[in-house]
């Protein structure tokens, strides 16, 4: 595969950003534009392909929200591949969510708010349960979706439900980290793989 | 002159610009971008092609059937071309800069920026 071609390849990947409406219109103008441009540079260097990766992505977010805006989200998840794109940035949130809670304990460890705390046992449950719940949320709606909607795309409502998933992870765990502070939370999740409880038991004492 | 219509961007207004004069393909409206406004601005493939989506929206500018050299040019290049609206909208930008640059030189603005 020539330079060029690999080049071309490249910047096609870049344009799977775009909507898929815009790109049936545009992409392949966009496409021989580039073509053009690529020709002019007889030895691209890093600030060629820093300025066009820049201007690709921010045209891909306005035209994305442009089409959030118009109420046409689900145009945007239009075909298969689409989906599978989906797919992987919906499993990466649930881990995603748990290591933003992990960095806020360490922003919010000194906070301290004069609220009931509750018992450690509803802590583990907590924190078992939030992340189980949200990741079934996910597995179910993603499974609904890519079997029951393949050809028709997904809805607003799927991808709506999973921004609220990934919310209620955040808020959910700010919450905790609020509520017992970055240490408990921190040897609580240690000894979460175990599900030792003589070690909650020692969190809670020493904690 | 109408000044009831909100300023152009800098790239809508050179895009607009680079059409006045003949259609012309996506690259050839770069680089017209880029020469037009002495290389201070630069339009990537991303940019453009979002200028010109919103252009044809609002009708200042459409599509051209017609191709300068059908034989040596690629088929699957698009022209585009200056509606009226289009012409008459860069008629206004026009008119609203030269009375900005009138109204600094009324107060003895410069090209540097400098009060005399």
């Amino acid at each position: 595969m020539s330079r060029q071609s690999r080049a071309e390849r490249w910047y096609g990947h870049l344009l799977r950003l775009y909507p898929a409406d815009y790109r049936e219109r545009f992409g392949v103008e966009m496409q021989q534009t580039f073509r053009d441009l690529y020709r002019e540079q007889r030895h691209p260097a890093a600030g060629f392909w820093a300025r066009l990766a820049a201007d690709a992505v921010r045209g891909a977010a306005s035209e994305n929200l442009a089409l959030m805006r118009s109420g046409e989200m689900k145009l945007y998840w239009s075909n298969s591949a689409d989906q599978r794109v989906l797919a992987w940035g919906i499993g990466l949130m649930a881990p995603a969510g748990l290591f933003f809670m992990a960095a806020a304990a360490g922003v919010l460890r000194r906070v301290q708010l004069p609220v009931l705390r509750p018992s450690l046992p509803v802590l583990q449950i907590l924190i078992v349960v939030l992340p189980l719940v949200a990741l079934a949320i996910n597995a179910v709606a993603l499974a609904r979706q890519i079997t029951k909607r393949r050809d028709r795309g997904l809805s607003e409502k799927f991808v709506t439900k999973y921004f609220w998933t990934l919310a209620l992870m955040i808020v959910a765990g700010g919450w905790l980290v609020l509520l017992f502070g970055h240490d408990t939370i921190g040897c609580a999740l240690q000894n979460l793989p175990m599900l030792n409880w003589a070690g909650f038991q020692h969190c809670s004492a020493t904690h | 002159m109408n000044n009831s219509v909100s300023p152009l961007t800098q790239p809508a207004f050179y895009v607009l610009l680079a059409l006045h004069q003949h259609e012309r393909h996506g690259y050839e409206i770069m680089k017209s971008v880029e020469q037009e406004s002495g290389g201070q601005t630069r339009l990537g493939p991303g940019t453009l092609y979002g200028v010109i989506k919103r252009l044809l929206s609002e009708g200042m500018i459409e599509e051209s059937g017609e191709r300068p050299d059908p034989e040596r040019d690629d088929e699957r290049r698009k022209y585009y071309r200056l509606t009226v609206a289009g012409r008459q909208r860069l008629g206004v930008e026009l008119g609203r800069l030269d009375q900005a640059v009138r109204r600094a030189r009324e107060l003895g603005i410069n090209f540097a920026g400098a009060v005399r």
